[in-house]
């Protein structure tokens, strides 16, 4: 844990959005801003792999003002952000390629630009969630992130977008207000933000009352960022009421970015530092887990938009992610990072799939999407073998995923988990089933569907093979993915099985 | 006896538990969205409270490096600080809510909370192809 010469890389990867962010706000050109925003995502992900290549699986910090790190803002790179921030870049990268068309449907040529500002914001402040080692620092990152996703929810062209945001903001503060009381009570007890030191802090000091409400407040704080069972209404909304691109990139990140703060600040700094055993407060959490997967299965199989229907599948998988974590052994843990990373690729892949649909029919309702099939092979089968890989049918990149998360719930030998779980998969293969029957099986609709544009651009088509691509690459080479997986639990989460 | 007179001395901290809970409570309770606001900023105005509360030491001076006499009690300026972040973050959560009231209530002609709701029930809320350069001119109530 040594600041190296090329460490200046750490925050550079959040400055370099923020600042292209500001140029776009001041060139105004619609072409430039898109290029930028593809390009900044491309500089992100190399930057990335350049600093993995430098620091091969070590941690490295970046202190600001050469503050030592507990007094200082510290930005901390170890694997497992090494590991977030390459899904952030590649999940960006495709979806800043594939936005371009559609920008001139969803958004209007004049709002382009403000689209690409705000986005870079939202990415510069997702990748400071994911760097920042200070647990004040982290929320400020999240209310710029957040801010930023409630200004794009907003841009949508829906009726209701703007009170979808607002509704998300409503409760988006409320969670940002209850992590920050909760940050303060550990700073009132332990005197320190940086989540290395807090650590250490922790295991010096006994349990006490105000430190399991500063453990409560946390939880509540971030469980409603990964929009667990009792408050996960504002998130379906906002998925709907985004222009394509949009969802398509908060489905990848903004849950994927509550996961994370979830193992950063529970897992990590309290989970492992508290002495009393937390086992009752991880069975609850896998209860309302369970609850979440099966609530989030339920109305997806119910909703007839394409969109609500994988924002309530969206759900239903932070439910079985979540029931990973909470095991809190080996192979809960790396079930859960891998049906995290499966299920962003997956997901992004299919809202863009869903996008490339409104962009051609101007529709996203299964029951008016009936057997369009010969119309639009190539995006025809691209959803099929999104909706297959969705399923976790054996041979596709979540059933490994699924697979390992059934293996960790039978060495926590509990039946009703094991019930809990296969029960869970079923349910996720039977609404993708919906989709792929609607869209191949069903008879074609009476009123024929009317064909806004007739050829989708090249390069929407590239990104979704491209992700197509990394969807088979994940499948038949889990080992790369689990071998970061097995350095990230070994380095950073206290192995216990 | 004594653990009520504990309480009662840290008078302060009770003030700021009370402002959160009434924030909340204003929250989830009214149906006008600019009310739902101001109690969202109650609510934060109760933790920045809180924090600064932190800071405090009883019979602390202001935190200024006396040279005279080093050994001085100083307050703890760091939640101070910290706060005056959390006061900017609010004040931007608020504009942007604002400006989404505002569109709401442009393209709704209302911000009661159970009203919006039924008239998005009867509308099928499908996509609206307004620009928004024809809302700009026609979006006037």
């Amino acid at each position: 844990m040594h600041a190296l010469q090329y460490s200046f890389l750490i925050p550079a990867l959040v400055v370099i959005p923020i600042l292209v962010a500001i140029v776009l706000l001041i060139v105004r050109k619609s072409y430039f801003s898109w290029l930028a925003s593809f390009l900044t995502s491309l500089v992100v992900l190399i930057i990335a792999s350049v600093i993995l290549y430098k620091s091969n699986f070590t941690t490295i910090t970046y202190n600001f003002g050469n503050f030592i790190p507990p007094f200082g803002i510290e930005y901390k790179m170890d694997t497992l952000s090494i590991f977030f921030i390459f899904l952030m870049a590649i999940v960006g990268f495709i979806t800043a390629m594939w936005s371009k068309g559609n920008h001139i449907t969803e958004l209007g040529d004049r709002n382009v630009y403000l689209y690409n500002c705000v986005f870079l914001l939202y990415y510069a402040g997702s990748l400071g969630i994911i760097l920042t080692n200070d647990l004040f620092n982290l929320f400020v990152f999240l209310e710029i992130s957040s801010l930023a996703s409630y200004i794009l929810v907003a841009m949508g062209k829906r009726k209701g977008s703007p009170l979808a945001a607002f509704d998300a903001l409503v409760i988006g503060t409320v969670a940002a207000s209850f992590y920050l009381f909760g940050v303060g009570i550990l700073y009132m007890l332990f005197g320190t933000l940086n989540s290395s030191d807090l650590i250490l802090q922790i295991t010096k000091y006994p349990m006490t009352p105000l430190l399991i409400l500063a453990i409560t407040l946390l939880s509540v704080g971030v469980i409603i960022k990964i929009a667990i069972f009792p408050v996960l209404w504002w998130l379906p909304q906002t998925h709907q009421s985004a222009t394509s691109a949009m969802s398509a990139f908060l489905a990848g990140i903004s849950l994927t970015i509550g996961v994370y703060m979830f193992i950063k600040v529970i897992i990590m700094v309290v989970a492992r530092g508290v002495h009393v055993s937390l086992d009752h407060y991880f069975e609850l959490l896998i209860l309302i887990s369970i609850i979440t997967m099966f609530v989030g299965g339920f109305l997806a199989l119910k909703q007839d938009s394409l969109k609500l229907l994988l924002a309530f599948s969206s759900i239903s998988q932070m439910g079985a992610i979540m029931v990973g974590i909470s095991l809190f052994n080996f192979y809960g843990m790396s079930a859960a990072l891998y049906l995290l990373i499966s299920h962003a690729f997956v997901k992004t892949s299919l809202f863009l799939c869903v996008g490339n649909l409104i962009y051609t029919f101007g529709t996203e309702k299964l029951s008016e999407l009936r057997g369009f099939g010969p119309k639009k092979p190539f995006t025809f089968f691209a959803i099929i073998f999104f909706s297959l890989s969705l399923a976790g049918l054996p041979g596709t990149s979540l059933f490994w995923g699924k697979f390992y998360l059934l293996i960790s719930a039978i060495q926590y030998n509990n039946w009703f988990l094991i019930v809990a779980i296969i029960l869970g998969s079923l349910l996720t293969f039977s609404y993708s089933w919906k989709i792929v029957s609607h869209l191949w099986i069903s008879e074609s609709i009476v009123s024929p569907l009317i064909v806004v544009h007739k050829k989708t651009p090249l390069y929407m088509n590239i990104a979704i093979s491209l992700a197509i691509l990394l969807n088979i690459y994940l499948t038949f080479f889990p080992n790369v993915i689990y071998y970061f997986i097995e350095q990230i639990i070994n380095l950073n989460i206290v192995s216990q099985g | 006896m004594q653990n009520f007179s504990t309480i009662l001395s840290n008078y302060p901290y009770i003030i700021a538990a009370l402002m959160i809970v009434a924030g909340l409570y204003i929250l989830m309770i009214e149906q006008n969205l600019i009310k739902k606001i101001i109690g969202m900023n109650i609510m934060q105005g109760g933790i920045i409270i809180f924090f600064v509360l932190i800071g405090k030491i009883r019979d602390g001076l202001p935190p200024v490096y006396n040279p005279n006499n080093p050994s001085e009690l100083l307050s703890n300026p760091l939640p101070h600080v910290l706060m005056l972040t959390a006061i900017v973050v609010g004040i931007a959560v608020t504009a942007v809510a604002c400006s989404l009231i505002y569109i709401v209530y442009r393209r709704y002609g209302t911000i009661n909370e159970r009203e919006l709701a039924i008239i998005n029930k009867q509308d099928d809320n499908d996509y609206i192809i307004t620009e928004w350069e024809e809302e700009d001119s026609n979006g006037e109530k």
